[in-house]
């Protein structure tokens, strides 16, 4: 018990005092898990309206796929995306095994299934008249499109704060295709991980109260931006 | 004068004829009455006039010009407006969802003003212009609508049961603001179920009924006497 307070406090001192270390690690886990987010959610959310508002040959095969890859383990990805890109692997050339990119990879390949079933559903929930209504009264298929993700933005918003959760805080991928290497590929999970098999509680617990707060904060900010909250 | 021309139109849903019609004009200046029991295709009829729904097919004359349905919806996209039994408000102001489709064609700042001031009056809005419209009354929210497609000037304006789920008072300030849009030479396609009889606001009575389109002679709402503006309390 003592050992785990005093690890608790060590935590909170390493991260009000600045440790370079610790907030490299975070710097690296937030740069990339946005980098891969405004990737990924930009294409989820055009292929989710298309498959909502369009029929088209192949539409319920695609949800099927991505409905499929909702489920695929991170770790099964990160192998996957090991073997393709690993020196022997078809795409080896492009050296990007243990790099920041290949994890933005392995992250946008993680959340955009997620974020597009999200946003399909809340598309498909969404009333029709907002369409009909915004072409009706003059605007382009862009502007009515956007219009329709205005109305429906906590749906969507939600969804990108799903996704983000989702690559903030997965070990698996970027473990294996980041290779956990400081100041270059060890973010907030692979170091947590690390640290704990070392027997190094502080770090992982900061890191986690990182999380946890990361978490609070994304929460809260959509309960504010819902208002009340209410059914108009 | 505006005038759209459609031909032999025929719409299928789940493979069931839903409607065969071989000729209807709309001309602009002139109110037309559409009638039929529920589901016989009022409202798809509406939407494949205002270019909202794909027909089976269809052929469109504007002005006499012959067109295809893609082409005809890129063409009529801002002249004809579709209003909905139960209109969509967008989750903002009144003075907002007035001003939407002026936005959206690029109309300048000082337009979207003179045209909004001038709309809130005329629609008796002006008191609730920075409420949320979908915390209107359904009667606010069909003169919102009404005063949405009254700024963009249309040449035709499609109301879908416009008189639906609104009170005596709220139906005799709709049917004033109807009255004054064909005054203004809009053409309008109306779907009632209880639209006042007696009135001078029809021209024709059109009827679809065993999925073709009939117009209809009756005294009761083919009334050209632009004076008689009497309301009977439904």
């Amino acid at each position: 018990m003592d050992s785990i307070s005093s690890a608790s406090l060590h935590a909170i001192y390493l991260l009000f005092a600045g440790d370079p270390e610790l907030w490299d690690i975070i710097g690296i886990s937030f740069s990339v898990s946005l980098r891969a987010i405004l990737i990924a959610a930009p294409i989820a959310i055009l292929i989710a309206f298309a498959m909502a508002y369009h029929r088209f040959f192949g539409r319920r095969v695609l949800i099927y796929i991505f409905n499929t890859l909702l489920s695929v383990p991170a770790v099964v990805i990160g192998l996957t995306l090991y073997l393709l890109l690993s020196r022997n692997g078809p795409l080896g050339d492009l050296k990007l095994l243990f790099t920041q990119d290949a994890m933005i990879i392995g992250q946008i390949i993680l959340c955009l299934p997620l974020i597009l079933i999200m946003s399909h559903t809340t598309f498909q929930s969404s009333d029709r008249r907002i369409w009909e209504t915004a072409r009706t009264l003059g605007a382009s298929r862009r502007q009515a499109m956007l219009t329709v993700m205005y109305e429906i933005r906590f749906g969507l918003l939600a969804a990108l704060i799903a996704g983000f959760g989702r690559i903030i805080a997965e070990v698996g991928c970027s473990m294996m295709i980041g290779g956990n290497i400081l100041h270059h590929t060890r973010n907030i999970p692979t170091a947590i991980a690390l640290e704990t098999s070392k027997g190094e509680f502080s770090q992982g617990i900061a890191l986690g109260i990182v999380l946890l707060l990361m978490a609070m904060f994304l929460n809260l900010s959509l309960s504010i931006l819902q208002g009340r909250g209410e059914v108009i | 004068m505006f005038s759209l021309t459609f031909k032999k139109l025929n719409k299928s849903i789940n493979e069931k004829l839903l409607f065969n019609i071989s000729e209807l004009i709309i001309d602009s200046g002139k109110c037309y009455f559409l009638s039929g029991i529920n589901g016989s295709g009022k409202s798809t009829l509406l939407k494949i006039m205002a270019g909202l729904e794909k027909p089976d097919n269809i052929e469109i004359y504007i002005q006499n010009k012959k067109f295809d349905w893609k082409k005809a919806s890129n063409q009529t996209h801002k002249e004809i407006i579709y209003l909905h039994q139960t209109p969509l408000m967008f989750d903002t102001s009144v003075k907002n969802n007035i001003q939407y489709g002026m936005r959206k064609q690029g109309f300048s700042k000082k337009t979207i003003q003179e045209k909004t001031t001038k709309a809130l009056q005329w629609a008796d809005l002006e008191h609730i212009k920075n409420n949320n419209a979908r915390r209107l009354s359904g009667g606010e929210k069909q003169r919102v609508a009404l005063a949405r497609a009254y700024v963009l000037s249309p040449k035709i304006l499609l109301l879908d049961e416009a008189f639906a789920n609104v009170d005596v008072d709220g139906k005799n300030r709709i049917f004033k603001q109807i009255y004054k849009l064909k005054e203004e030479g809009i053409g309008i396609v109306i779907t009632s179920h209880e639209l006042p009889h007696n009135t001078s606001l029809a021209d024709y009575h059109l009827q679809l009924k065993n999925k073709t389109l009939k117009e209809i002679s009756d005294n009761t709402t083919h009334c050209f006497e632009p004076s008689s503006l009497k309301l009977v309390n439904a």
